[in-house]
């Protein structure tokens, strides 16, 4: 009985407090005014120049980078810790001491981000699926990156968007989805599939279809490490690094989820929605897939519209994932504001689990031991400081990006006038981020 | 010639004035919360199927009381707010038997159908809990704690 219930919710506890009102307006008053600011102030030609920008680091860290002993031990890293969660998700009770929900949502999904941010797209290194296949091409004595067919172009990252709505539907929707049997229906499904998708496409099915790696490859575009088209590593400024995010078919639908589905979280937590899903004759589970695709519809199709807008007013057609790679410090910010204290209080927590994957009592490599300091959740002024911060700051470099893109691609008497839809749509989710931390 | 020559500078001054208003402008006591207990509960429980909740010894206790009535639930507000450390009472009453749950704060009592099950809890951490019943998966009421 116990055990139903407590998994109606994903992980994590206690939630945020709603932020204060006059943060909230401080921060929408920031946005608004920072972004008319941009455009009458920033530079009207491009600046950024992508994967061609940044300061070479020496070049005995690329080779350490790109040695095969680095690769392997991560590999092998990446394969140990899967099989040591998928060990506890198997054979251990399916309870609230059960590891498996925490690093799956928080450790993985949520710590994607940090690890993303500070060292670049990180899950590809360390993917076990991507690893597994590279082994079974090893065994077979075949070529890992050569397919049975060449994937399409005109399919880009549309998988990874529609694997990234498959997982955070089973994130924030499906039924007892703090469950081991149901986080392990779903990893056997998306393993399957991620492995005959390798085997039909080659390995570039993982750069286009995993979830995780589409979402650490976007964040990633955020860090101040980057690789230059000859393959070296360069430090480089985060909005440089984000210029280069190719603008594949499906980037805006990937980070349409990303943003929506962190919006839909919120306002899931509200009482109005329970009240309403409890209320509504549908079900909870159907309430909640509709709100997860209409949050993330929205987002796609505002932004769509908006590039239209700007398209139509510069007299060029332009198509949204030339502009998507903006959303995706908004989304960041979003999500540092949204999942920061489940992630620091919920990540200890599951490091404690992870001492015990059976629940036998063990100790194992003394994580056990570790005490949880739960110093930032009494710290409610400064919890909500930092995501107001977070989300202004992701909407400022959205905004940047935005411009930096526009000024290259319309012609410079009509750039500015064009980027007004653009902006009108990034302070709608700005304000809409806001008001969910306020109201929620 | 430009005067936002790098997005950097702003940041650099935004980030400590959201910082700092956030700080000295709304809220001050947070120096006050500084020891880092855990989201500490205690409760006490009972079940009193002839003494109605007002009727029971601390009077002067905040009172959240609800009822569950074909799956609605009613109450006078979807959220209370509740001062950290201090003890309150709950009294959830219910047409079906069920189970009471204070959700991040593992506090958790039976429900008999339609008697009234009183619930003293005192949350020391801040932050939004959700009050809910486990067998209907119903969202009774969510606790602001501050």
């Amino acid at each position: 009985m116990t055990r139903a219930a407590l998994i109606a919710h994903g992980v994590g506890g206690r939630q945020d407090l709603p932020i204060p009102f006059a943060l909230a307006v401080l921060g929408a008053a920031l946005a608004l005014v920072v972004s008319f600011l941009i455009l009458g102030l920033a530079w009207k030609e491009s600046r950024y120049r992508g994967d061609d920008s940044g300061l070479p680091l020496p070049e005995a860290l690329t080779r350490a980078a790109d040695s095969p002993w680095l690769r392997w031990t991560l590999r092998i890293l990446g394969l140990a810790v899967a099989a040591y969660v998928t060990f506890a998700a198997v054979a251990g009770p399916d309870l609230a001491t059960n590891p498996t929900a925490g690093v799956v949502y928080v450790l993985l999904w949520v710590g994607l981000v940090p690890a993303s941010l500070l060292l670049g797209p990180v899950w590809r290194l360390v993917n076990p699926v991507r690893t597994v296949h590279l082994l079974l091409c090893r065994v077979l004595r075949l070529d890992p990156a050569a397919g049975v067919r060449r994937l399409p172009s005109w399919v880009g990252v549309w998988p990874a968007a529609g694997w990234l709505l498959a997982f955070t539907w089973l994130e924030l929707v499906a039924p007892d989805r703090a469950t081991t049997p149901v986080i392990r229906a779903w990893f056997a499904v998306f393993v399957g599939v991620s492995l005959v998708g390798a085997v039909a496409f080659g390995s570039r099915w993982f750069d286009r279809a995993d979830p995780f790696e589409a979402y650490s490859t976007l964040v990633g575009r955020l860090s101040w490490l980057g690789r230059r088209r000859d393959g070296r590593l360069v430090a480089r400024r985060p909005l440089e690094n984000l210029d280069g995010l190719p603008a594949r078919p499906g980037l805006t639908a990937a980070v349409a989820v990303l943003l929506g589905s962190t919006m839909y979280d919120s306002a899931s937590a509200s009482p109005w929605w329970a009240r309403w899903t409890q209320e509504s004759s549908i079900g909870a589970t159907m309430a909640g897939t509709i709100g997860l695709l209409a949050s993330a519809a929205l987002v796609y199709a505002t932004f769509a519209f908006a590039v239209w807008c700007a398209g139509l007013v510069a007299g060029i057609r332009s198509h949204a994932d030339a502009f998507a790679h903006s959303v995706v410090p908004i989304a960041v910010g979003y999500v540092i504001a949204h999942y920061l204290t489940l992630f620091v209080l919920e990540g200890q927590h599951t490091l404690v689990l992870l001492a015990d994957p059976l629940g036998t009592g063990a100790n194992w490599f003394g994580l056990g031991d570790l005490t949880e300091n739960r110093w930032l959740a009494n710290q409610p002024t400064l919890v909500a400081s930092l995501q107001v911060a977070a989300i202004v700051i992701g909407h400022i470099l959205g905004i940047v990006s935005a411009h930096d893109r526009a000024v290259r691609l319309f012609p410079a008497r009509r750039a500015l006038v064009a980027q007004l839809p653009l902006l009108a749509v990034m302070v709608g989710y700005t304000v809409t981020g806001l008001l969910l931390l306020f109201a929620v | 010639m430009h005067s936002f020559r790098r997005p950097s500078a702003w940041l650099c001054t935004l980030v400590p004035l959201l910082l700092s208003y956030g700080l000295a402008g709304c809220g001050g006591d947070s120096g006050e919360a500084a020891e880092p207990a855990p989201a500490s509960t205690t409760a006490s429980l009972s079940t009193e199927p002839e003494s109605p909740p007002t009727a029971s010894a601390s009077p002067s206790l905040p009172v959240i009381e609800i009822h569950i009535v074909d799956g609605e639930v009613h109450t006078d507000a979807d959220r209370v707010e509740v001062a950290s450390g201090t003890t309150t009472r709950l009294v959830v009453t219910s047409d079906v038997d069920d189970e009471l749950h204070i959700h991040g704060a593992d506090e958790t009592a039976a429900l008999v159908a339609n008697v009234p099950t009183t619930l003293e809890f005192t949350i020391s951490e801040p932050g939004t809990f959700d009050v809910e019943t486990h067998d209907s998966g119903l969202l009774l009421v969510q606790l602001l704690v501050r």
